[in-house]
């Protein structure tokens, strides 16, 4: 089945983008952390703005006495701030970080224009300012769970969409065994990889990458089924004596990279 | 990775959201079976509890004597364990069937059914015995956390009462609430285990999802709480708002007592709508653990097979 929910998009210059949907877990997952950041900022910004007020008010009242319209004043602009920081949080950030929030940047997702154009502030304002809609009614759960393209009240009005960031490919870190370069030499004479695809090359990648957190019963057994399969790939008429199928698909990997970079 | 087609199960393993996500997917494009499964499921457990009705009726109308009741109270226990497996095992059914679409291998819900049909008292036993694992787990958790809290608590009373009673208020929830939740999430995977692996039995695989959750056990408890947000607009709609007119209402009174009625179907059907949910998030982490402990779907492309 898919896995994922993706979605095309033509820019103006007729190029075609294909970019994953960022799905309702990740756009949940960071605006917990988000939520959680932004409560930190106002909470700081309520003690800090009780001191101020209450020193303020000990200094007018030595001055002019009780003051009851100051003190709704102070209120009144803490309001306003408070209002400016829960807003603010949101358009500064995805303005300045190109659709990005810290949480989003957590979950890997980000804020795009319908286009692929990266975000700007008109759009970013209007999603922030909807932002109480869909919060706190949960609105924006239904619009994103039940929508084709899983836009919130505030992305259908500013015309937006949140997607997932492309993976960076990371570079491989596993160790690769002595045996594993000597035998690749030899591989590179003796089989032939043509006929091996890079998603073959990938998916050996990323046992390599991986087996270390596997249970060792399982890995063993895997590791096996690979290299019989790996064998089959590239024509190999004979199994190597002595050599295990870590080694054998260490090697595997080795002689392709080779490969491919002398092409 | 842009060179996978997208028709491919993907190789690397899903973040806490793409879990999440993926199990919504699931729920979605199979809404029909799920929910008809789950609510299936509801029934089962509902039945016990209108079964009191009668029997409570015949006893206040002394139709029946109290003698009568040696024999009614163990005859609604055992029905009731029967309705609970059956509630247990329609349950797992849904798990079953969307970890099948996972590896491509989907089924229908009448042959996943035929599949697990002579063993939901397997289930039933299981249930019982994570049951008793966690109940003691949490005694433990207690137990801890009074040790704990007590003694900061006493500490921090010096500075201040009543930051100090916070403070150990905060920590106690704190211990269980994570302690629980991350037992519970090693655990959890025991039924998809039951209901999926050929030939598995109650106690191995519990000790099975023990070991396959063993670095997971955090990423899961996010997947917890990133599923309890989501379900929770339909948990507030259909089972505490149904309840807030109730207070207005004087108990006791016919329209309290079919408002009260309403709402506990209305809770009822809420659970129906996130129990697939729920089970296909399970299915999608038992499918990712099983990926990155056993490398589960990591096979060069196959020639041989069709």
């Amino acid at each position: 089945m898919r896995f994922f929910n993706r979605v095309t998009l033509q820019t103006p210059e007729s190029v075609e983008l294909e970019f994953t949907l960022a799905g309702i877990g990740n756009r949940a997952y960071a605006l917990l952390i988000d939520y959680l950041v932004w409560g930190l900022l106002l909470l700081g910004f309520f003690i800090t703005w009780a001191t101020f007020s209450s020193q303020l008010l000990e200094a007018i009242e030595n001055l002019v006495g009780t003051n009851r319209q100051l003190e709704l004043w102070l209120v009144a602009i803490q309001l306003l701030i408070s209002f400016f920081i829960y807003v603010g949080y949101f358009v500064v950030f995805e303005t300045l970080w190109q659709g990005q929030t810290p949480g989003k940047r957590f979950a890997k997702i980000r804020v795009i224009c319908d286009d692929g154009k990266p975000l700007r502030l008109q759009q970013s304002t209007l999603r922030s300012l909807l932002r109480p809609v869909d919060d706190f009614f949960f609105l924006g759960v239904f619009f994103i769970v039940l929508g084709k393209r899983e836009k919130r009240l505030g992305d259908l009005v500013a015309g937006t969409l949140v997607i997932q960031e492309e993976q960076a490919v990371a570079s491989s870190s596993f160790p690769v065994s002595k045996e594993a370069e000597t035998l690749a030499t030899q591989l590179l004479i003796d089989a032939d990889f043509s006929g091996m695809l890079p998603e073959d090359f990938a998916v050996i990648r990323e046992y390599l990458q991986r087996r270390a957190a596997m249970i060792p019963a399982a890995r063993a057994e895997l590791s096996r089924q690979l290299a019989h399969q790996s064998k089959d790939v590239i024509a190999l008429e004979k199994v190597p004596k002595g050599v295990t199928a870590n080694q054998f698909l260490e090697a595997v990997y080795l002689a392709y990279q080779r490969q491919s970079s002398n092409l | 990775m842009s060179m996978n087609p997208s028709s491919r199960q993907p190789i690397t393993p899903l973040s806490v959201g793409n879990v999440v996500s993926t199990g919504l997917r699931l729920y979605r494009s199979h809404l029909k079976p799920y929910f008809s499964v789950a609510v299936f499921a509801t029934l089962w457990i509902v039945l016990p509890i209108l079964l009191i009705i009668p029997f409570v009726f015949l006893f206040v109308t002394q139709t029946l004597g109290l003698s009568a009741l040696w024999l009614i109270i163990p005859l609604w226990l055992v029905i009731f364990l029967y309705c609970f497996s059956q509630y247990l095992t329609n349950s797992a059914l849904i798990s079953r069937l969307s970890f099948g679409e996972l590896i491509d291998k989907p089924e229908t819900v009448n042959i996943g059914r035929g599949q697990l049909n002579g063993r939901n008292w397997s289930f039933l036993f299981q249930g019982i015995v994570v049951g008793i694992l966690l109940f003691s787990f949490y005694i433990i958790c207690g137990i801890i956390s009074f040790v704990i809290a007590g003694i900061l608590g006493v500490a921090l009373t010096f500075v201040n009462p009543i930051f100090g009673t916070i403070v150990s208020v905060v920590i106690s929830v704190s211990i269980i609430l994570l302690g629980m939740s991350w037992f519970y999430s090693r655990l959890w995977l025991a039924e998809v285990i039951l209901a999926v692996e050929e030939g598995s039995q109650v106690i191995p695989s519990i000790g099975r999802s023990w070991e396959l959750t063993q670095t997971s056990a955090f990423r899961i408890q996010g997947i917890f709480l990133v599923t309890f947000l989501v379900t929770l607009p339909i948990v507030i709609i259909t089972g505490y708002l149904p309840q807030i007119p109730l207070f207005s209402m004087e108990q006791g009174s016919a329209i309290y007592l079919t408002v009260y009625i309403l709402s506990l179907v209305l809770s009822f059907f809420g659970g129906a709508v996130t129990m697939p949910f729920w089970q296909a998030i399970k299915a999608v982490v038992y499918y990712d653990v099983r990926s990155r402990r056993e490398g589960l779907g990591l096979q060069l492309r196959d020639w041989q097979s069709p």
